[in-house]
């Protein structure tokens, strides 16, 4: 079956009902995500105080954690930087029915890359470092997924499988060549890389707090996600293979071409991701470099809705959930001496699982665009 | 259920407005550090990598922050901060809320350290298990290897033939120190001793690590195992209980693990290292400098379950403490070749 144009925009997506219509879906979508999150900050609440913390007080200095001041708000923007990058990179994998859980292993792999592609001689160039680096965090992610999508095309290795595989193996290949030849050799512990040169790193937006301006790129990938999934016909085609890959082949689109296709430009985002976080925060990598984004951004996407939009405040809120938690066990305050860090974790997954669990969403095209 | 729905958001924003204006006794926003001026109240925050009750590196940290806490008046405060990604906002958090001694629990933080502790300058940063100190950090370099020879002297002599089973957490540099400090001091007493090693690959994943023991004791005929794996140790404990067979603790001292199975602990006293460093602190000695917890300073050693130390052979006493005699003069180097 050959893969032949296909307009983009079809006369239903143009009929002003429909629109209205989506319009709708959108606002009941968001209703009921922030329906959700409410309910699982109840819950998480009801179970502070269950294990014997006065909770209007937990609320209280989890709020002021995280919005206390400007530091705190950018430590939690800088945390939502990852997160929101491969969650709108899983969003628009799933929106394919792509399911891509190998975000931990391309976020690494990408790293990796970008770390390489630091001591380039171009990436010593100031403004120039920077882009280099991320094009090649971009296409490390990439290749580390183009080995689920072959194994997919070739072997008909479900992804689902291979992409979480593929994420043990990239995270020790990342603990060996920083124990090995990427070690600091100026170090004597060796388990930690020398930090990229200056010109390569990603300016600060606000030095003393740690904000860079990795935190734009995804506000830019999520508006241009969302121009690409409703008005282009890659878009179009992106959705089409995700709610239905029978009747896409049908209309003449080659379906597994475009999952695959889908697969790899999820890993790129996803190896961006890792780049920028290299570039922007932590400008060295470690033996475990591993940080569980992979994971928590598809719940990042899910409570999104797998709209690309949604996905920056659904990262800003599971950013502000482990930067208040973490700020709980900051605090020098009676109430909270010994408090356990168990806690602070089951409140987060207390939250995760309400909301997902509330929001009810159906994976494949399930909003509009 | 849309109106359910919306009457959670309206409880949930009502309660948020209730609480979410930060009190006077909230905590202080980021400001200056400042130091231990005479009759000021010390601070100590602590950043460690894994869970306060994983009986070993990180419980080791947290408790003896609590005995500062109790012997001292010291304020204290510890985060459990395992992702690399938000090591310098909680560096940051602490420099900016005045701590005078940010201790960061692993060598993995020593970078991002270094890099905060140019914007507090009056903060003091340590770092423990590493031997990176400059820029405004100071490393604690904690020799554990030193008593983990003597360990290896101790199962030898325990059982002679062998083999030994070494488990670590993960592949670190401090670890495999530990390990290959034991099996060579093993080989000190019995020439040929017969090691295995082995890492689980976490710290904290208690069935594969029971299952890494399980399998040296099942298929090289481990008869003796020394681990240093921090909460994943609990599995190779409960293998070495199933099997019968000695384990060593690592880090604190674990003999209450396994009371009759236990010979020894190689244990840090990382509650008199933090005094060491508060006092420096308080005499305005403190510098980025490495320094070292050893056999020497009493920061490491080896203790002997009193069970066993009726077991121990006067061949071994004795060249346990020749052994250690040696190590602190300077004359033994437990590592070899590195």
């Amino acid at each position: 079956m050959t893969d032949r144009p296909l307009d983009a925009p079809t006369h239903a997506d143009l009929d002003p009902s429909r629109r209205a219509s989506s319009a709708n879906g959108a606002l009941r979508s968001l209703v009921a995500a922030l329906g959700s999150v409410a309910v699982g900050l109840l819950v998480m609440l009801a179970a502070v105080a269950g294990f014997g913390y006065p909770p209007l007080i937990v609320a209280r200095a989890f709020v002021a954690s995280v919005l206390g001041n400007g530091d705190r708000i950018a430590a939690a923007l800088v945390l939502a930087c990852p997160l929101a990058i491969i969650g709108l990179a899983i969003a628009v994998s799933f929106r394919a029915g792509v399911w891509n859980i190998g975000g931990e292993g391309q976020y690494v792999l990408g790293a990796l890359a970008a770390f390489l592609a630091a001591h380039a001689g171009l990436a010593q160039t100031p403004v120039l470092g920077p882009i280099v680096l991320l094009v090649a965090g971009a296409l490390g992610g990439a290749a580390w997924a183009a080995l689920a999508a072959l194994l997919k095309r070739y072997r008909g290795a479900p992804e689902i499988l291979t992409t979480i595989l593929l994420n043990f193996i990239a995270v020790q290949v990342v603990a060996i060549a920083v124990h090995g030849p990427l070690a600091d050799p100026l170090s004597g512990d060796r388990d930690t890389t020398a930090s990229i040169p200056a010109a390569a790193q990603l300016p600060q937006l606000i030095p003393t707090a740690g904000l860079h301006a990795g935190i734009l790129v995804p506000i830019a990938l999520a508006v241009v996600a969302w121009i690409a999934l409703a008005r282009t016909t890659p878009g179009f085609r992106l959705r089409v293979v995700g709610d239905n890959p029978i009747a896409a082949r049908f209309v003449g689109i080659h379906a597994d071409r475009v999952a695959a296709r889908t697969l790899m430009l999820s890993g790129a985002i996803i190896g961006l991701a890792g780049a920028v976080e290299l570039a922007g925060n932590t400008h060295y990598l470690t033996a475990a470099y591993d940080a569980g984004y992979g994971y928590t951004a598809i719940a990042v996407a899910l409570l999104a809705r797998l709209h690309p939009i949604g996905v920056l405040p659904a990262a800003a809120f599971f950013a502000a959930l482990e930067t208040g938690a973490r700020g709980l066990q900051k605090l020098p305050d009676e109430a909270f001496r010994d408090f356990p860090t168990v806690l602070t974790f089951f409140a987060q997954g207390t939250v995760i699982l309400v909301t997902v669990l509330l929001t009810r969403m159906r994976i494949s095209g399930a909003t509009s665009p | 259920m849309t109106r359910r729905r919306l009457a959670c958001i309206a409880g949930t924003a009502s309660l948020i407005a209730a609480v979410g204006c930060p009190r006077s006794d909230s905590p202080p926003a980021a400001t200056q550090p400042t130091t231990s001026a005479p009759g000021s109240v010390v601070r100590v925050a602590l950043l460690h990598p894994g869970r306060e009750n994983d009986g070993g590196w990180n419980q080791l940290a947290c408790t003896a922050l609590r005995t500062l806490r109790e012997r001292r008046g010291v304020e204290t405060s510890a985060t459990f901060a395992p992702n690399r990604s938000t090591f310098k906002s909680d560096l940051r958090d602490y420099a900016g809320q005045g701590y005078t001694l940010v201790v960061c629990h692993g060598s993995e933080y020593v970078k991002a350290a270094r890099e905060v502790a140019r914007d507090f300058p009056r903060a003091h940063f340590l770092v423990t298990g590493s031997a990176d100190a400059g820029e405004g950090v100071a490393t604690l370099d904690l020799r554990l290897w030193e008593a983990t020879y003597l360990c290896g002297i101790i199962a030898a002599g325990l059982v002679p033939e062998g083999p030994a089973g070494l488990i670590g957490g993960q592949d670190i540099v401090t670890v495999r120190h530990t390990m290959n400090a034991f099996a060579r001091g093993a080989r000190s007493v019995k020439p040929g001793y017969p090691t295995f090693a082995q890492y689980v690959g976490s710290w904290d994943d208690v069935a594969r690590a029971q299952q890494t023991a399980a399998s040296l004791i099942d298929t090289r005929g481990t008869k003796v195992l020394f681990q240093n794996a921090d909460a994943a140790s609990h599995g190779i404990f409960e293998a070495a209980r199933k099997a019968g067979v000695f384990v060593f603790g690592a880090n604190s001292d674990q003999k209450d693990a396994l009371p009759d199975l236990v010979p020894a602990s190689a244990v840090i006293d990382m509650e008199r290292a933090f005094e060491q460093v508060l006092d420096a602190i308080a005499a305005g000695t403190f510098r980025d400098q490495v320094l070292v917890g050893d056999l020497r300073s009493g920061i490491v050693d080896a203790v002997v379950n009193p069970r066993f130390e009726g077991r121990l052979s006067p061949a071994t006493r004795s060249a346990l403490a020749a052994a250690r005699r040696q190590i602190i003069a300077g004359q033994l180097d437990v590592l070899g070749d590195r």
